[in-house]
């Protein structure tokens, strides 16, 4: 993170931007953060290597969490017990 | 065939409705329950209770569009049914700032968001996953499971979870916060024990 990124910002202004950044970081990576929000974040933290970090780690969180639709292998066979207790269940009705 | 087309089978209670049903929602409502219950003899029960209430209050179901967000809906009630005893936790990003940020010095953060290339890193990546997901408090999970596992919009989330749609965007966005930071620190343990003695 270059050492100008919070020059001439008081703590006060240090800690609403941070505060700030972090609430809204989700919808920054996901680009659906108001326009006048991002084009602020990307003037006052260009080239900052801790959000820069952030960001693509959320984004890499993100990934993942889409990437895992399918429940573990391991619970195929309690998977399709279950499945066949509810179809007796519903033929005995 | 479309959920319209299945619900009029089931209405009917034409062959192969069930079977239908079960293939186009069966492993997904069984991934949703074992993830939200973190027990898989509690998500069993969930499972199979969301499965039969379901399908037999399918016919009452006015809106066939709907059909997904109410049965997560179905199945998110029986989850917390099964949970309702566990006392409520709560997330705050102050948990998760970077550290020094606020005091404008220079620390470095972690860039691990080039993904293992190999079948093994990936899977053990996926496995610290579900592991910080299995440390998620309960109402948080299913905001996550819900949005990014099984791509229901916010709205829909909202519905199925009897919350308000800026409840769902303020647990999602701590949620991830969470799981990205456990996924941190899986990368620090990794990367610790690959450095040479």
């Amino acid at each position: 993170m270059p050492n100008d990124v919070f020059e001439g910002m008081s703590r006060a202004e240090r800690e609403r931007l941070c505060a700030e950044v972090l609430e809204r970081l989700s919808d920054y990576v996901e680009a659906t953060a108001p326009e006048d929000f991002c084009r602020r974040v990307e003037q006052q933290l260009a080239g900052c290597q801790p959000f820069e970090a952030y960001c693509n780690t959320l984004a890499a969180t993100i990934a993942l969490a889409r990437a895992c639709d399918e429940p573990p292998e391991a619970l195929n066979e309690r998977y399709e017990r279950c499945v066949e207790v509810v179809r007796r269940r519903l033929e005995e009705r | 065939m479309d959920d319209e087309r299945l619900l009029r089978a089931i209405v009917e209670n034409e062959p192969g409705a069930f079977e239908e049903f079960v293939r186009r929602y069966g492993r997904r409502l069984m991934a949703f329950s074992v993830r939200t219950c973190n027990n898989v003899e509690n998500a069993e029960d969930v499972f199979q209770d969301t499965l039969l209430k379901a399908y037999l209050a399918l016919a009452s179901l006015r809106e066939p569009r709907a059909l997904r967000t109410w049965l997560y809906r179905v199945a998110a009630n029986n989850c917390r049914m099964m949970r309702r005893r566990e006392r409520a936790r709560q997330i705050s990003l102050d948990d998760y700032k970077p550290p020094g940020w606020e005091d404008g010095e220079v620390i470095e953060v972690a860039d691990w968001s080039d993904l293992p290339d190999d079948a093994a890193g990936r899977a053990e990546l996926r496995q610290a996953f579900e592991e910080g997901l299995r440390e998620l408090p309960a109402e948080y999970r299913m905001v996550v499971l819900m949005r990014d596992v099984e791509g229901l919009s916010t709205r829909e989330t909202a519905e199925a979870l009897d919350i308000g749609e800026s409840a769902v965007k303020m647990r999602l966005h701590r949620a991830r916060m969470a799981l990205r930071q456990h996924l941190s620190e899986h990368h620090e343990r990794v990367e610790g024990a690959e450095v040479p003695a």
